[in-house]
């Protein structure tokens, strides 16, 4: 049985994460590893890329022939991980329809943070389980805060186990009229409970100790599922990717995600900027080579057109250019010294499925998309 | 048209006085946030641009604002501390309670904390009574439906109690009808402007009425009139060469790209009783400054 190599890519909105993310698994895949790329906010235009469906299932992305077989993909939907999560978490049927029929279930699980991410590092762990492959490339949501997401299980079993909830599942069952004990406990219980009926009022209080003692009831799901996950993500060959492009907010976003990889005594594998291209696209140097040498195929209006628009696109590319040299002199003194940063050029507008293949292209034999075997 | 300047800019377009600021990340919504604080403060107003969680993203989309505006961060903390003082009966109590660290974890296990206590931190800066418009960049994370239902199901689900008792304050003061605009900031992408139709929808549905504006953003502009078909007479012309072929697709890619901004727009547009503003694509960030102006003209065009 192989136990993978986990790839974590990090990043903030509209950087190109994901589709980066499905490159470098395309890469590692063209390369001869088995590969999955998990998309915790799947879009619909990346799937379709890819050529999978949005949903729980993992399937074969059939995007390139060179990756024939070894490139899969799983993009569970968000909008369906509510149901799914509550299969997952309550097995027992009865127990499943009795929590979905308590009030602070009702009125709370619409705005649950956090239910998607732990389904899908659920889903994630039981594929790692099955041994099938050697990389997984895990694109976190597109959050500066994708990296806390990922410790919720961790989280929730602290709460779980907190003396917290300790209290409101002993008030729950005072509710139901269990035996009362005396003493110190019970005084300083009865000031707990009275602090928090303060706070939530009478009859939230009830329902969502109810909750909570359904959410005791099956608190070894989550401690296992806590235990996977600490150790899959502090595991020294898991790498962690963080996918910037040059803008303001994006660089900050990076910032932001070293420190909090330095407070889980981690370090970045990779900085990857996309849209950071050093050089015009040869094409377009070619097209103002042909025109300067006034070659009689071409039209005068043809060519005073031409010419405008490469004007044009070469001032854009200088603009980025400019703008990604100032990204990478921004990023180096916030990321540890020795962090390589892998600069992925521009690809202008194109299909999604073109544009994962030309990122593949430039992902091509560099060292973080080699697999390990 | 310059008659119309005091009339019909981004600052008129909204008139409330909370303006929640919201869109998925990397769409701009923060340098849009900000916008809308430099256009209401250079009418005179006294403003504040408000940030949850967060202290750069604002500094970022101030810089260079050439007029005052007041930047301020809710962070979770200091808000569950200023929600419970008067709960709990001072801040002492409440700084003691929301430090404890079981109640620490409870609250932040809690689901939709984190919404009603910025929502509640909100309320306070307003009721405060320093400032006319507060502009709110809400986080890249969770819609505006998400957070701005949260005191009204507070309301409910906590009727009775004191928690309850605010999420019907917090909702009237700040998030009902007449308190707030919603500004959507979209990506000028046709499949994005169906997510804010749906998103539009659900706004009535949930709240009783729409988003108050969507701001179209990143609209690629059209390459000069013919390129297109210049590139592809050259291909033509030279069908051993691949490179100007290569130059064809590049153009109409960006032809493309044009075209769905255009549809994009067209289908904003559309939408029943929002009134949508555009912004046009450029190769690097925008400047706070420049967004201001495309605000106002493109409200200038609309009105």
């Amino acid at each position: 049985m192989k136990t993978p190599r986990i790839t974590v890519s990090v990043g903030g909105g509209g950087v190109g994460k994901t589709t980066s993310s499905a490159a470098l698994g395309l890469a590692l895949a063209r390369g001869g590893a088995r590969t999955l790329v998990v998309t915790v906010d799947p879009a619909r235009r990346l799937a379709d890329a890819l050529g999978v469906e949005i949903g729980q299932a993992t399937r074969e992305a059939p995007i390139d022939p060179r990756a024939e077989g070894r490139l899969f993909a799983k993009m569970p939907d968000p909008r369906s991980s509510i149901g799914d999560f509550m299969e997952w978490l309550f097995v027992d049927p009865v127990q499943r329809e009795r929590v979905k029929k308590n009030p602070a279930y009702h009125e709370l699980a619409d705005s649950l943070a956090g239910v998607h991410e732990i389904l899908t590092i659920a889903l994630v762990q039981r594929e790692i389980d099955t041994g099938d492959f050697d990389e997984v490339v895990l694109d976190t949501a597109p959050s500066r805060n994708a990296l806390a997401f990922l410790t919720y299980p961790t989280q929730l079993l602290g709460l779980l186990e907190a003396k917290a909830m300790t209290w409101l599942a002993s008030m729950a069952d005072a509710a139901q009229g269990s035996e009362k004990r005396g003493g110190l406990f019970a005084w300083g219980r009865a000031k707990v409970e009275g602090l928090f009926g303060r706070v939530l009022g009478g009859s939230g209080i009830r329902n969502l100790a109810d909750l909570f003692t359904e959410l005791m009831s099956v608190r070894e799901r989550w401690a296992d599922l806590a235990r996977k996950t600490d150790a899959l993500l502090g595991h020294p060959r898991t790498r962690y990717m963080l996918i910037g492009a040059p803008s303001g907010g994006a660089i900050a976003d990076i910032g932001y995600l070293v420190r909090s990889l330095e407070r889980r005594k981690l370090r970045p594998t990779a900085v990857v900027l996309n849209r950071a291209e050093r050089e015009p696209p040869l094409c377009e140097q070619a097209m103002l080579a042909l025109l300067d040498q006034g070659r009689p195929e071409v039209v005068a209006a043809d060519e005073a057109v031409l010419r405008e628009t490469l004007t044009d696109l070469r001032r854009e590319h200088e603009l980025r250019h400019a703008s990604a040299d100032d990204a990478v002199r921004a990023l180096e003194p916030r990321l540890p010294r020795g962090t390589p940063i892998l600069r992925l050029p521009f690809v202008g507008p194109a299909q999604p499925s073109e544009i994962v293949l030309a990122l593949a292209d430039a992902w091509a034999d560099h060292p973080l998309a080699v697999s390990r075997d | 048209m310059s008659t119309a300047t005091a009339t019909s800019g981004i600052a008129d377009t909204l008139r409330c006085p909370v303006i929640y600021v919201t869109g998925k990340g990397g769409v701009g919504k923060s340098t849009v946030a900000g916008a809308i604080a430099v256009a209401k403060a250079r009418k005179g107003l006294r403003v504040a641009l408000m940030e949850v969680d967060d202290d750069e993203a604002g500094k970022r989309a101030l810089r260079g604002a050439d007029a005052s505006v007041d930047h301020v961060v809710i962070t979770f903390e200091s808000a569950i501390e200023t929600a419970f003082a008067p709960i709990v009966g001072g801040m002492m109590i409440a700084r003691a309670v929301a430090r404890q660290h079981a109640v620490k974890k409870l609250i932040r296990g809690m689901p939709a904390t984190r919404e009603f206590f910025s929502l509640e931190a909100v309320r306070k800066l307003k009721a405060d009574g320093k400032h006319d418009v507060i502009v709110v960049d809400l986080p890249a994370s969770g819609h505006a439906v998400d957070w701005l239902r949260v005191p009204g199901a507070f309301e409910r689900f906590l009727a009775g109690g004191p928690l309850g008792a605010l999420g019907r304050r917090v909702h009237d003061e700040v998030v009902a009808r007449g308190q707030a605009d919603v500004v959507i900031v979209a990506l000028a992408e046709p499949l994005v402007i169906k997510e804010t139709e749906q998103l539009s929808r659900r706004f009535l549905e949930e709240m009783g009425r729409r988003p108050s504006l969507v701001v179209v953003n990143r609209v690629a502009s059209r390459d000069p009139e013919g390129s297109l078909e210049a590139a592809e007479r050259v291909a033509a012309a030279f069908p051993d060469d691949p490179r100007p072929r290569e130059l064809a697709a590049i153009l109409r890619g960006r032809a493309d790209l044009a075209r769905d901004a255009f549809e994009a727009l067209r289908l904003a547009r559309g939408l029943d009783g929002v009134k949508v503003l555009a912004v046009p694509e450029s190769a690097v960030d925008p400047s706070v400054l420049d967004v201001v102006r495309w605000l106002d003209l493109s409200a200038k065009v609309t009105a």
